[in-house]
C-alpha cells in the first residue's frame, strides 16, 4: 500500500551558493595567511564554521563564522596587511555570509530538488558587482589622498560615516525609549 | 564644534536602551509607551542630518585647516582637539554599543522569510497509539492526572511490578527528574503488558507527521499579498560600526577603510524598492478523473505579466492538501523578464475524492534579498481532480459475510421452493420441474418424488463505513492511506459485488454527518454508490472536525437487512457502535482493516487494545472479519 513519496525540503542549503560561499570564505582565509598567524588561526575557525553552517543550514552559525573571518582579516591588518588585501578579505567574508544566507533561504523555501541556479547566479552576480564597486569607491580615493591630513577633518568624516552606518541599520533598531 | 556636539547628542539618544523597539514591526508601539518613545524614523533622520553637518564641517576644516588654525588662539586649538578627541571616543563607544545590539538582534531574531507549507506530503492522520504517546509525553510526575489514567489503563491487564528499578532510574529520581522516570516507567510497563499479551514491540519510531492532528496547508497568513523585509542584510552595519571603532582605537587605517564595505552593503540592502510581482499562473493535468493510485502529471506555467523583470521569483504550487507528490517537485524558481514564463512539472498520486488545487504561493524577492513579497495566486484555469474508488465486483464467494447466505450468493428463506439447500421431500405433482425429481429415490423404489429446497431470494444488505474521527488512523510512516480509505475501498468492492449478485444494497456511514443511500439494485445504483463513496464529505479523505457520531440513518434500513460494517476498531466507541447495531437485531458483520503497528510500547498497547475489542465483540456474537493492512480485499471477501 505504500506509495512513492517526495519528501518536502529538509532545509539543506542550495548547493551552488553554498559552494560559492565556502570558496569566498577560503579567499578571505587565504588573505590572512601571509600576514598573521593569529589572524589566520581565527580565520581558519571561521572557514570551518562556515562549511559546517552550510552543511547543516544554520544561519546563526554562519553569522558567527563570518565574524570569525572578518576578525581574522582585521587582525591581519593589525599585523601589517595592506589596504587592498584587507578590503578584499572583508568583502569576501561579507559575500560568503550573503551567499550562504541566500543558500539557506533557498534551501528552506524550495529545497534542493527545485532548479534554483538562475536566481542563485543573479543574486551572487549582483552582490559581487556591488561589492566590487564599494571596494573601488573606498580604495581609489584612499590612494589619492596621501600625506598629512588634519586630524579634526578625519574625525568629522569618521563621525559622518558612523552616523550613516547607524542610519542605514535595520528597521526599528533605532527607536529610543526615553527615561521617565 | 557645535555641529559635532549636536550629532553626539543625537547619537547618544539613539543608543539609549530601547526595549520597546522589538515588538510591533512597523507599527507604533501601543498606548502610553508611544509618548516616551522616540520613533525609529526620527532618530534615523537626525543621524543623517548629523552626518551631513559633520561632512560639511569636516570638509571645511579639510580645505581651510591652516587658515582656521592660524585664526584661532593656541589655547582654543588645544581645547578643541581635547574635546573633539573626547567626543570621538564617546561616539565610538556608542557605536560599539549599537553594534552589540544589532548583532544580538541578528543572532536572536530569525530572518523574516516565508517558509512554504510542506505541500509534497498528503495531509496524514495519527497512527493508533499516538494519543497515548502524547499522554505519556505530558506526564510531569507520578501524581499527574495523565500518569494515573494511563496507569489505570495498564492495570486492566495486570500491571507488572516496578520493583526492579534500574540504577539510572533511581539516579534520575534522586536528582529530581521524576518526569523522566515516570515516563520511562509507564513505557516499560506498557512494553511488558504488550509482550505478555503476545504483541512484540519493535524499536521506537517518532510519531508520523500526522501525529499532531490535522495538517495546516496555509501560508500562515490569510492575506493574499504580504510584503516584508527579510532582514537579509540586517547586522551588516555591525561591520561598519565595529570597523570604525576598532580602526580608530588600534589606529589601523585599512580597518577603517574596510568598514565602508559594511556601510555600502547596508545602503545596498535598503535602496532597492520592493518588487511588484504581476504574475499569472495556468495549470494543466494529464487526467481529471484518474483511477486510484494512478499518477497524474501536473504542469504549472507562471508568466510575468508586469513590465519589470522579476529578479528572484520562487514558486510553490498549491498541491491539493490530500494528495501527495509522487515525482518531481512542485517548487521552482525563475528570473522572469517581462512577458517571460516558466514551467514546473511534477506528478501527484491520485487518491479517492474530489480535489481542488489551492492558490500557488509566489515569493518575489529583490535581487538584494532584503524584501520579499508573498502572493497567493489563483490559476486562471485549474482543473479539479475527481477520483472514484474502483468498485470491481468480485466473484460471489462472500460466504463468510452472512450466516444466511450460501454459495449462490442469495439469502435462503424458510419457505420451500427452488434453491440449493435441502428443505423437504414430497410426492410428485404433474408439472414439477424434472430437475427437482429425486432420481436416486426413483431408482430405488420407482416412485417419483420432488425435492423442495429452501427458497433463495435476493437479500437486502447495507454496507456501512465507520468514518468517525477516531477511525482516521494509519500505520506509522509515509503511507498516505488511512483506515477509512481502506474501509471505503473495501466497501466499494463489497457494494459492487453484492449488487452483481442481485441483492439490493444500500450505503451508510457512521460519523457526525452520516451518508445514506437507500438499498436498491441496478447499474445506475452502482454508479451512484461509487460516486458517493468517492466524493461524499461524510467519508472524505480528511477526518471530520467533530468527534461525535450519529446512528440515526441506520434506522432507515429495513429490519431484515444484513449489515456489513467496515471499522478499524481503534477506539472503544467502535465497540459501542457495533453492539448498538447488533442490539437492533441486524445481522452484523464487521470487517476490520488493521492499521496498528508495534513500533513503540504505546502503539503496541493500541494493537493489544484492538485485539481485546475484537475478542469482546466476538464473545458477544458479532462476526468479525480481520483484514490485515497488506492483504488485498479479494482474499478477505473470498474467505481465507
Amino acid at each position: 500500500m505504500s506509495r512513492p513519496v517526495v519528501e518536502p525540503p529538509d532545509g539543506s542549503p542550495a548547493a551552488l551558493s553554498s559552494l560559492f560561499a565556502v570558496c569566498l570564505a577560503g579567499i578571505a582565509w587565504s588573505l590572512t595567511v601571509p600576514y598573521s598567524t593569529t589572524g589566520a588561526g581565527i580565520a581558519t575557525i571561521g572557514w570551518l564554521l562556515a562549511a559546517l553552517a552550510l552543511s547543516v543550514g544554520d544561519r546563526r552559525l554562519l553569522s558567527t563564522a563570518a565574524c570569525g573571518l572578518v576578525l581574522g582579516v582585521f587582525v591581519a591588518a593589525g599585523d601589517g596587511a595592506r589596504s587592498a588585501a584587507v578590503l578584499v578579505g572583508v568583502l569576501a567574508s561579507v559575500l560568503a555570509w550573503d551567499l550562504g544566507n541566500n543558500a539557506i533561504g533557498i534551501g528552506r523555501q524550495l529545497g534542493r530538488d527545485a532548479s534554483t541556479v538562475g536566481i542563485e547566479l543573479r543574486h551572487a552576480g549582483a552582490s559581487l558587482a556591488v561589492g566590487a564597486c564599494i571596494v573601488a569607491i573606498a580604495y581609489v580615493p584612499s590612494m589619492l589622498v596621501r600625506g598629512a591630513r588634519p586630524l579634526v577633518a578625519v574625525v568629522f568624516l569618521l563621525v559622518a560615516a558612523g552616523l550613516i552606518a547607524l542610519a542605514v541599520g535595520p528597521d526599528d533598531s533605532l527607536s529610543v525609549r526615553l527615561p521617565e | 564644534m557645535s555641529a559635532d556636539s549636536s550629532s553626539t547628542a543625537a547619537a547618544g539618544r539613539s543608543n539609549a536602551p530601547s526595549r520597546g523597539s522589538d515588538d510591533g514591526r512597523g507599527d507604533p508601539p501601543a498606548d502610553a509607551r508611544s509618548e516616551r518613545t522616540v520613533p525609529d524614523l526620527v532618530v534615523r533622520r537626525v543621524a543623517v542630518l548629523g552626518a551631513v553637518v559633520a561632512v560639511a564641517v569636516g570638509g571645511g576644516v579639510f580645505l581651510a585647516a591652516d587658515r582656521l588654525l592660524s585664526a584661532l588662539p593656541a589655547d582654543a586649538v588645544v581645547a578643541l582637539e581635547a574635546f573633539s578627541r573626547l567626543g570621538l571616543y564617546g561616539l565610538l563607544a556608542l557605536f560599539l554599543f549599537q553594534s552589540y545590539r544589532l548583532a544580538r538582534h541578528r543572532l536572536a531574531g530569525p530572518v523574516g522569510e516565508t517558509i512554504p507549507p510542506p505541500r509534497e506530503a498528503a495531509a496524514s492522520v495519527p497512527a493508533p497509539g499516538d494519543d497515548l504517546r502524547r499522554a505519556v509525553a505530558s506526564v510531569r510526575n507520578r501524581g499527574d492526572e495523565a500518569y494515573r489514567s494511563i496507569d489505570e489503563r495498564i492495570e486492566r491487564w495486570d500491571r507488572p511490578p516496578d520493583d526492579r528499578r534500574s540504577l539510572a532510574d533511581r539516579l534520575l529520581d534522586a536528582i529530581g527528574m521524576e518526569a523522566i522516570t515516570a515516563r520511562r516507567e509507564l513505557r516499560r510497563s506498557m512494553r511488558a503488558v504488550a509482550e505478555a499479551g503476545g504483541v512484540e514491540v519493535d524499536d521506537d519510531s517518532p510519531p508520523g507527521r500526522g501525529a499532531i492532528g490535522r495538517q495546516e496547508h496555509g501560508t500562515g497568513s490569510s492575506a493574499d499579498v504580504l510584503q516584508r523585509r527579510t532582514g537579509h542584510w540586517s547586522g551588516i552595519s555591525v561591520l561598519a560600526l565595529l570597523g570604525l571603532a576598532l580602526g580608530v582605537f588600534y589606529q589601523q587605517p585599512p580597518v577603517i577603510l574596510a568598514s565602508t564595505i559594511g556601510i555600502g552593503f547596508a545602503v545596498y540592502g535598503r535602496i532597492v524598492g520592493p518588487p511588484e510581482p504581476d504574475v499569472s499562473i495556468e495549470r494543466t493535468v494529464t487526467e481529471t478523473s484518474p483511477e486510484p493510485e494512478a499518477e497524474v502529471d501536473v504542469t504549472l506555467t507562471v508568466s510575468n505579466d508586469g513590465d519589470r523583470t522579476l529578479q528572484d521569483l520562487r514558486i510553490v504550487d498549491g498541491v491539493p492538501a490530500e494528495l501527495g507528490v509522487s515525482a518531481g517537485t512542485p517548487r521552482g524558481s525563475a528570473v522572469l523578464e517581462p512577458g517571460g514564463s516558466r514551467t514546473i512539472r511534477y506528478s501527484i498520486a491520485a487518491r479517492r475524492g474530489r480535489h481542488r488545487f489551492e492558490p500557488a504561493l509566489v515569493l518575489a524577492r529583490t535581487v538584494t534579498g532584503a524584501t520579499e513579497v508573498v502572493r497567493r495566486v489563483r490559476a486562471d484555469r485549474s482543473p479539479t481532480i475527481t477520483c472514484l474508488p474502483a468498485a470491481k465486483p468480485l466473484a460471489s464467494k462472500g460466504g463468510q459475510f452472512s450466516s444466511g447466505r450460501r454459495a449462490g450468493g442469495r439469502r435462503t428463506t424458510a419457505q420451500a421452493g427452488s434453491g440449493v439447500e435441502f428443505h423437504s421431500l414430497r410426492e410428485y405433482h404433474a408439472g414439477d420441474p424434472a430437475s427437482r425429481i429425486d432420481w436416486n429415490r426413483y431408482a430405488r423404489s420407482r416412485e417419483l418424488s420432488t425435492i423442495s429446497y429452501h427458497e433463495a431470494r435476493p437479500a437486502t444488505a447495507i454496507v456501512a463505513v465507520d468514518a468517525r474521527a477516531a477511525a482516521y488512523r494509519q500505520p506509522v510512516g509515509p503511507v498516505g492511506v488511512h483506515a477509512v480509505d481502506r474501509s471505503v475501498d473495501g466497501a466499494a468492492t463489497a457494494f459492487a459485488s453484492l449488487l452483481a449478485d442481485g441483492h439490493a444494497v444500500g450505503l451508510a456511514s457512521i460519523g457526525p454527518e452520516p451518508l445514506w443511500l437507500r438499498p436498491a439494485r441496478g447499474e445506475g445504483h452502482l454508479t451512484r454508490g461509487r460516486r458517493l463513496l468517492g466524493t461524499a464529505e461524510a467519508v472524505g479523505v480528511s477526518p471530520p472536525e467533530s468527534t461525535g457520531y450519529d446512528l440515526s440513518v441506520l434506522r432507515l434500513a429495513p429490519l431484515d437487512a444484513e449489515l456489513l460494517l467496515f471499522s478499524p476498531l481503534c477506539d472503544d466507541d467502535a465497540v459501542a457502535v457495533a453492539r448498538t447495531l447488533q442490539a437492533r437485531g441486524a445481522s452484523l458483520t464487521v470487517v476490520s482493516p488493521d492499521p496498528t503497528t508495534v513500533d513503540g510500547p504505546e502503539r503496541a498497547i493500541a494493537r493489544l487494545e484492538r485485539r481485546e475489542r475484537i475478542d469482546t465483540l466476538r464473545s458477544a456474537g458479532v462476526r468479525i472479519v480481520e483484514w490485515e493492512w497488506d492483504e488485498p480485499f479479494e482474499r478477505v471477501w473470498g474467505g481465507r
